[in-house]
């Protein structure tokens, strides 16, 4: 095998309760595929990885940061360390599974039933309203915005 | 949060220059010279209570307004026992800069401060945003995904 070629990452079967597999998918990258009919409101996979508080998450850099998941209470757990495989499931505005977030785990549940080879997708609910606030310093260089964050 | 400040002359220790609190033309209050600074001075130091980064995370605003995160070390609430340098604004052509010194934070000149002239530091805020595409196809789709902010 080439050895410059990576080869696509695994779903742990430890965490997982149904069949699945990754493969190459149409909305980004790699994705995770269910190999058999799975019912409504079940539990699916196990989000696992390392656990960490918030305020320490908040200092990994961006580029290391995009598979941490939040956990109830301040916790996170990021799926690039130890991760079982449910950190490549994509995002979808209209997902088919669920996160529920139990005394420090993080399980994907099905929403509805999803078929033989579909692929799995989830809603990141990532905030997108952003609040410009801006800046009036009157230097020749002002960059016009002086903070952008999001808002609650 | 903080209540209004008293407009009038700063007086504290690690201000060594006159300085007063005033309305501002940028926002609110700020700080400005009673006399010429010259460049490279060590002007106010920001004082405040430290707090550790858990500690920060936990203020929501608006009491987190004058909580300032620079560097490693502590983080310092300037609404608690603040010298004033917390009403300094912002200025994306400052005449202030930062200095961190045995844990404590002070501001210096960059060049001469006229008297009468208001002081500017630049906060490091992020200022731009760059959204990220979504491609999930479904029929109310959102189109974005997520904001980066930097």
């Amino acid at each position: 095998m080439n050895k410059n070629r990576r080869a696509l990452p695994r779903v742990n079967s430890k965490y997982a309760r149904y069949r699945l597999r990754t493969a190459f998918s149409g909305i980004h990258r790699f994705g995770v595929y269910a190999l058999e009919d799975i019912p409504a409101g079940r539990m699916v996979i196990e989000y696992t990885g390392k656990r960490m508080s918030w305020a320490k998450a908040s200092r990994v850099p961006f580029e290391k940061s995009i598979y941490i998941a939040n956990l109830k209470r301040g916790y996170t757990v990021d799926g690039r360390i130890g991760g079982s495989g449910a950190e490549y499931i994509n995002h979808s505005c209209e997902p088919n599974l669920k996160a529920k977030r139990t005394a420090g785990h993080l399980f994907y549940c099905s929403r509805r039933k999803i078929r033989l080879g579909e692929e799995l997708t989830i809603d990141y609910n990532y905030s997108i309203k952003l609040r410009r606030i801006p800046c009036r310093c009157g230097a020749r260089n002002c960059r016009k915005t002086f903070m952008v964050e999001f808002a609650k | 949060m903080k209540s209004r400040p008293s407009c009038g002359p700063i007086r504290h220790t690690s201000a060594p220059y006159g300085l007063r609190i005033g309305r501002s033309p940028i926002h609110g209050y700020g700080v400005f010279a009673c006399e010429d600074i010259p460049s490279g001075r060590q002007v106010i130091e920001y004082t405040g209570r430290r707090l550790s980064p858990n500690q920060a995370f936990l203020l929501k605003p608006p009491h987190d307004d004058y909580v300032i995160h620079h560097g490693k070390g502590p983080v310092i609430n300037g609404s608690v026992g603040g010298s004033g340098a917390e009403y300094i604004n912002h200025g994306c052509n400052p005449n202030l800069t930062w200095r961190r010194r045995r844990g404590r934070l002070f501001f210096y000149s960059v060049r001469r401060i006229p008297a009468d002239q208001e002081l500017t530091a630049c906060f490091s805020h992020p200022t731009e945003a760059q959204a990220v595409p979504c491609a999930c196809g479904a029929r109310k789709c959102r189109k974005i995904l997520r904001y980066i902010v930097s």
